[in-house]
């Protein structure tokens, strides 16, 4: 009996360990579930260039004068916490506008939706000195074992579907953010797109300002200021946006670290 | 004498056995003397995703300008690769890469030259997707399919649902699964016939499996490859693997490909550059163009002309005809 137990056993393991496992993701286990006193609060959300109102396809001029125009501009957002005055923080889980949760707790802002762009959280009703919330993908969803970056695109759902335009099909993995369009180099207008991808570029960005978190529209809003994506913290005007091609397209290396370091730490974005 | 009682736990494991063995692989012909097929659990092989996946494969629906179909760029009398130096996408556009041959791929570990897509699943998403291949969203393929009455069938009957992303690539990847390579007169040799060989073939399977040659370091296997991904001494501007890891000791790098059926899918290496295998030949046997990547196993040979066109004759034993003409893996 305990030869053919082991008979079994070593049939199936030599069986299925042909078989490899690959799962479709219906959902993103782990997700923190806001506890206490919830309300679901839509925050506006609005682009500019510096002092002025921006959109796509509209004229902007950057910080280091270079005229340009946004012809696409894209960022995954998740794991949103907010800061309390006393150093501690609650957990926001993003949801569509009429409460319920989004797909894999993520959502994708495009500047494409125009008066549509918000973010709405379910969060402790409260008052809240700042927000924390990560740009991009990660690897694991919360539970830290369920893959979430790296999956098939073509088993998943909006907003981390394989039509999404933010997946990179020969290296699987979606891009955390995109910004693409056009600048004016001697009277020509040249292309330029700049891509953020892969683990170790997600980001953690910290907005400081007073906000209450209450049922309905929130009077505070989500600014991004698309010049500051072009400027270091020190104030530099980097990557060159009017500078050579190799300036102006990229997917990864130096250059891609400098648009991550703009968008987490040059002020892209703020609470107003 | 067995007991009944073994006798029915005996044929218990035995109908399991059978049944997942089924499940991994009996819509594809795998020679004994290859490895079980590797199969997915959630896309295992069915005759239905198989003939759909086939009819997929040779679709132009699957191309925005409905005139290129993955049998565009991989033709099955060139093993599944393109004869061409680049393949030619929609609206005549062109890569930079030569398309890969297309065969035992459920043994490969990654997929695309640089091995940066780890499933044929998600591989599949790649060309139809590509701008300068297909240029669909997966969307819009989904849509013209299920404007087909026909298709909406087949879907039905291979998946139980109407078409959508996962399954049009799970169909082409189950497709993909089944073409398996095995039977040439290399492998007629190794199985025992011994004249299936040439003695100036048999002299280049020394060299190709010995220190002359030194293939076999990374052409190994029953795939004659290690699945490793490195730099062969080819000198390019291609990033190749350092596209994926953003490493510059990457630059270069690509996988090191099968050579089974070589002589039927030329032009050769990642930008279809060398022309005849007599060039790949003279290529390893200086030991390369310079890459400062090269891989340390690629170094001038001290090869005669007489041991080069040995090394030649028995690559051409390596090709599968019946994976060339088959029936079963051409137009439906």
């Amino acid at each position: 009996m305990k030869k053919i137990a082991s008979v079994f056993a070593l049939v199936s393991s030599v069986v299925l360990a042909g078989c490899a496992k690959s799962e479709p993701l219906d959902a993103c286990p782990g997700l923190p579930e806001p506890q206490g006193d919830v309300a679901t609060m839509t925050i506006p959300l609005s682009l500019v260039a510096g002092d002025e109102p921006a959109s796509l396809g509209a004229p902007l001029v950057a910080a280091s004068g270079a005229e340009y125009h946004l012809e696409k501009l894209k960022l995954y957002v998740t794991a949103v916490d907010l800061m309390k005055a006393d150093g501690s923080h609650e957990h926001a889980l993003l949801v569509d506008e009429r409460g319920a949760p989004l797909a894999y707790g993520v959502q994708l802002v495009d500047a494409e939706e125009r008066g549509a762009l918000a973010l709405s959280i379910k969060a402790p009703r409260g008052a809240y000195v700042g927000m924390e919330l990560t740009g991009g993908v990660p690897a694991f969803c919360p539970d830290g074992a369920t893959k979430l970056n790296h999956v098939d695109a073509s088993t998943m759902q909006a907003p981390l579907d394989v039509d999404s335009g933010m997946y990179w099909s020969w290296d699987p993995g979606y891009t955390f953010f995109k910004v693409e369009g056009r600048v004016d180099i001697g009277g020509v207008e040249e292309p330029f797109f700049y891509h953020v991808g892969s683990d170790r570029r997600l980001m953690r960005i910290a907005i400081e300002g007073a906000f209450q978190v209450e049922a309905g529209v929130s009077t505070s809003r989500i600014v991004l200021d698309v010049n500051r994506l072009f400027v270091t913290e020190e104030g530099a005007n980097l990557p060159r946006l009017d500078g050579a091609d190799a300036d102006r397209s990229v997917h990864d290396g130096p250059l891609s670290d400098q648009v991550r370091a703009n968008i987490e730490r040059s002020g892209f974005i703020t609470l107003r | 004498m067995k007991t009944p009682m073994k006798t029915t736990i005996m044929g218990a494991v035995l109908s399991l056995a059978l049944s997942l063995v089924a499940a991994c692989g009996s819509f594809a012909d795998v020679p004994e003397s290859f490895p079980p097929m590797p199969v997915p659990e959630d896309d295992p092989i069915t005759a239905e995703k198989v003939e759909l996946g086939r009819t997929l494969f040779f679709d132009t629906r699957l191309s925005r300008t409905e005139d290129v179909s993955c049998a565009s760029c991989h033709r099955q009398d060139a093993a599944f690769a393109d004869p061409r130096r680049v393949s030619v996408g929609v609206g005549g556009k062109t890569g930079t890469r030569n398309a890969p041959a297309l065969f035992n791929l459920a043994w490969s570990k990654s997929f695309f030259w640089d091995g940066g897509v780890p499933t044929l699943e998600q591989q599949a998403i790649g060309p139809i997707t590509n701008p300068l291949e297909m240029n669909m969203t997966m969307g819009e393929v989904v849509q013209r399919l299920r404007r087909d009455p026909d298709m909406l069938d087949r879907f039905q009957r291979a998946f139980g649902e109407d078409p959508s992303p996962a399954n049009i690539t799970k169909a082409i990847a189950t497709f993909e699964r089944t073409l398996v390579s095995g039977s040439s007169r290399f492998d007629r040799f190794e199985g025992g016939e011994k004249g299936a060989l040439s003695p100036e073939e048999k002299e280049g399977r020394d060299i190709f499996f010995g220190e002359r040659g030194e293939c076999f370091h990374c052409h190994t296997g029953f795939d004659f490859t290690n699945h490793e991904i490195v730099n062969n001494g080819m000198k390019t501007d291609d990033l190749g693997l350092a596209r994926i890891t953003e490493d510059p000791r990457d630059a270069g790098k690509f996988k090191v490909p099968s050579l089974r059926n070589v002589a039927l899918t030329a032009p050769y290496m990642h930008d279809g550059s060398l022309v005849t295998l007599e060039e790949v030949v003279e290529h390893y046997a200086k030991g390369g163009q310079g890459h400062e990547n090269t891989d340390p196993t690629i170094h001038p040979l001290s090869l005669d002309e007489s041991e080069k066109r040995a090394l030649v004759a028995f690559l051409r034993t390596l090709s599968d005809f019946e994976l060339a003409t088959d029936p079963r893996f051409g137009p439906p």
